[in-house]
């Protein structure tokens, strides 16, 4: 059974001219799934609505056969769904340590060092960090919610090829230890290769082509 | 991280904008509590002018109606008598007896009849006129140096019943500076001038003798003036009485010297007040005197020549009218009597006091606007800059609860701390504040106080206008003693609080209403 279910979605920012049309999609736990498509063609929206930051024009989005209304949006992402940002959106006052603790209750070294940061890196303020470590520091805040999805959004766009490896190398692994279902967007060949199933999605459709 | 902790950590961290928040609120704490500051100085002002002029209406002879006056036959003189409503017991108590009529006085002239036998008195600056003025009428067959030598031990006794509403004191020339006011449980109890009690070297508790000898009645005998003046009291048509000094006076406005008061009896320096009690067995006395040779009629009507005022203090001037239409319904009779009410002089001597806190209402109502709107365009802006903030804690369910809590604790921590900053410049600013205001509010009230001065000299009487003009001179209010109560800082606080919580929720409306990839792809 899928854990989350993208039922008959469309999209439209203007009326008339839909970003998504009829868009289906079941995600399986344990699964490193890849969208890659041209720019603008509604991955982020797409993704947006996975994680219930916004609402689909028509069509549904359930996830453990429960609409996202059904179980709250609050709910929803706070426990069903974790986030990457491309810009990594990590709080500019808070050390890294603090924007893991928004997710977790637990100790939020245990996710920082599983990223490769360092214990001092960790109680920086996270503006000091490198853009390289910014992002490890908001793929260690979506690992550490223990959400069983994580939608990422081009989390390696602003990385060297070694970091991005490792940080796809990372998702992956957190796809099979812990039965987390990875949804990337991206345009890298790399991450599409990486992954389990490879979507495009273009003019609105979504093909799977792996 | 639960909200406290995100709200102390955005303050700590995010050091200018918390300063510059603080600045802003800190500055309207200062403006709006230097506002109630002086607003509260102005209101005690005015209550205190309430207070220390008082409220009173004060029931008078109207020396002004001839139909009240008449030449008897029994002065062959012709000294016209008063013939209108008589003060009495039973007016006093029902006028007390009207609700809002907190306190009476009746006051009585006891004429200059009486003496004192120890005391050196301030002597008059024309002895002539006393001889052929009051006395002369007395003893007329008596020796021009007999009467002039008994006149210097003579001056005022007016009797009070509570000395406090006394028009000398309410109207500000006499001030008690040592001891308590007559009461009307006293007897043989006495207020005397600081002068005069230097003079003699008397202080509180010491007494005086007074009363009235044979010397005026009886004339010299065969002995010689000084060696009678000596004995004179020890065998009294009056008295004698000994008084206690309860009371010592300060003159404050000296009367200026013309005709009236130019004799020794007049000078205010030997004014004693006495009690009641042994003014009303002086007057008793003047009745039984009078009795031999006219009817009791006339003797009633010969003794209330003399000037008698009743003054009743009352809880409020907006009561007057009613109070004076309840009394004129129980003894339509006081209808005679001259109404003289001092409402006029509070109204004109708040004048200014009223002026500021008008001002200063609208004062406070701009400032909490100008700062309400100051403060929500602050807060947008900085709301604004927080909403990826605001989109990424969303993203990670986050409740806009408290999302939009943390901005409101935020700002409410800064106005707790800018509320206790305010305090210290608050006095300063205040005092600086109320001197120019108040210099202003008494320019500005200058027109107002003629007018309601020229409408109480058309509508009551010259002396009236005199005594009301004094009253404004003495009392019109020039500053404003400020000061900080916990309740005006509390109304400041809840001000503030109320002023940044409306600030925060307006700005936080977006967040509120956007969903939280619109807040965040606006801030892309």
């Amino acid at each position: 059974m899928p854990i989350m279910t993208v039922r008959d979605v469309c999209y439209e920012y203007i009326k008339g001219k839909p970003v998504l049309k009829n868009v289906d999609l079941d995600l399986e736990q344990g699964l490193v799934y890849c969208i890659f498509g041209p720019s603008g063609c509604g991955k982020t929206t797409l993704l947006s609505l996975m994680g219930g930051l916004d609402v689909p024009t028509s069509g549904e989005i359930l996830f453990g056969g429960k609409t996202i209304k059904e179980i709250g949006d609050s709910e929803y992402r706070r426990h069903c769904v974790s986030f990457v940002f491309q810009n990594y959106n990590l709080i500019d006052y808070m050390t890294p340590e603090e924007n893991v603790r928004l997710t977790t209750k637990e100790n939020p070294l245990k996710y920082l060092t599983q990223v490769g940061l360092k214990r001092t890196e960790a109680r920086r303020n996270v503006m000091k960090l490198s853009g390289g470590q910014q992002q490890r520091v908001a793929i260690a805040r979506a690992l550490a919610s223990g959400a069983p999805v994580i939608l990422a959004d081009e989390p390696t766009g602003n990385l060297d090829e070694d970091t991005a490896d490792e940080i796809i190398e990372l998702l992956k692994q957190n796809a099979r230890e812990l039965n987390r279902c990875v949804v990337i967007v991206s345009h890298s060949n790399a991450v599409a290769e990486a992954s389990d199933i490879v979507l495009e999605l273009s003019h609105g459709l979504l093909n799977r082509v792996k | 991280m639960n909200i406290w902790k995100r709200s102390i950590a955005t303050l700590v961290r995010k050091p200018l904008r918390s300063v510059l928040l603080l600045l802003i609120m800190t500055m309207i704490g200062v403006m709006i509590l230097s506002t109630l500051m002086i607003r509260t100085a102005a209101n005690a002002q005015t209550e205190a002018l309430n207070q220390k002029l008082m409220t009173t209406f004060t029931l008078e002879k109207d020396k002004y109606n001839s139909d009240l006056y008449h030449m008897e036959a029994f002065y062959e003189e012709g000294v016209p008598y008063y013939s209108g409503p008589l003060f009495s017991e039973e007016l006093y108590e029902t006028v007390l007896s009207i609700d809002g009529v907190k306190a009476g006085n009746w006051e009585r002239s006891t004429g200059a009849y009486m003496e004192t036998d120890q005391l050196e008195l301030f002597y008059g600056t024309d002895r002539e006129e006393y001889e052929t003025g009051v006395l002369r009428n007395a003893a007329e067959e008596l020796p021009n140096d007999w009467v002039l030598r008994v006149g210097l031990t003579h001056c005022l006794f007016p009797s009070e019943y509570n000395s406090r509403l006394c028009e000398y004191f309410t109207s500000g020339r006499l001030e008690l500076v040592e001891g308590r006011h007559i009461e009307e449980t006293d007897e043989c109890v006495a207020l005397i001038s600081r002068d005069l009690a230097e003079k003699n070297g008397l202080s509180l508790g010491d007494t005086i003798r007074i009363g009235a000898s044979r010397l005026l009645d009886e004339g010299p005998g065969d002995e010689e003036l000084e060696e009678a003046m000596k004995h004179r009291f020890d065998d009294c048509v009056f008295g004698p009485y000994v008084m206690t000094i309860i009371g010592i006076y300060e003159i404050k406005v000296v009367p200026e010297i013309d005709e009236s008061n130019s004799s020794t009896p007049n000078q205010p320096e030997n004014m004693i007040l006495i009690d009641a009690k042994t003014g009303e067995e002086y007057w008793d006395y003047r009745l039984q005197m009078l009795l031999p040779y006219v009817s009791k009629d006339e003797a009633v009507s010969e003794i209330n020549r003399y000037s008698q005022t009743m003054t009743f203090e009352i809880d409020d001037p907006s009561h007057m009218e009613r109070i004076q239409k309840e009394l004129y319904e129980k003894m339509p009779e006081t209808e005679g009597f001259l109404w003289v009410t001092n409402a006029t002089a509070v109204e004109a001597a708040s004048a200014p006091a009223l002026w500021m806190m008008k001002l200063l209402r609208t004062v406070m109502i701009g400032i909490i606007a100008a700062g309400a709107v100051l403060l929500t365009l602050v807060m947008l802006f900085w709301t604004k800059a927080r909403r990826q903030e605001a989109g990424t804690l969303l993203s990670y369910g986050i409740r806009k609860g408290s999302v939009l809590g943390q901005l409101l604790l935020e700002g409410l921590i800064l106005v707790l701390i800018a509320s206790i900053i305010a305090i210290f410049p608050a006095k300063i600013v205040s005092n600086k504040l109320q001197d120019s205001l108040a210099n202003q509010a008494v320019s500005e009230t200058q027109g107002e106080k003629e007018k309601l001065l020229r409408g109480s000299m058309d509508s009551v009487s010259d002396i009236y206008a005199r005594r009301t003009y004094n009253k404004l001179r003495d009392f019109t209010p020039e500053t404003v003693a400020t000061t900080i109560t916990a309740k005006e800082v509390a109304a400041m606080l809840a001000i503030n609080l109320i002023t940044v919580s409306a600030a925060v929720l307006i700005s936080g409306i977006p967040i509120y209403l956007m969903k939280p990839q619109k807040i965040l792809s606006e801030e892309k």
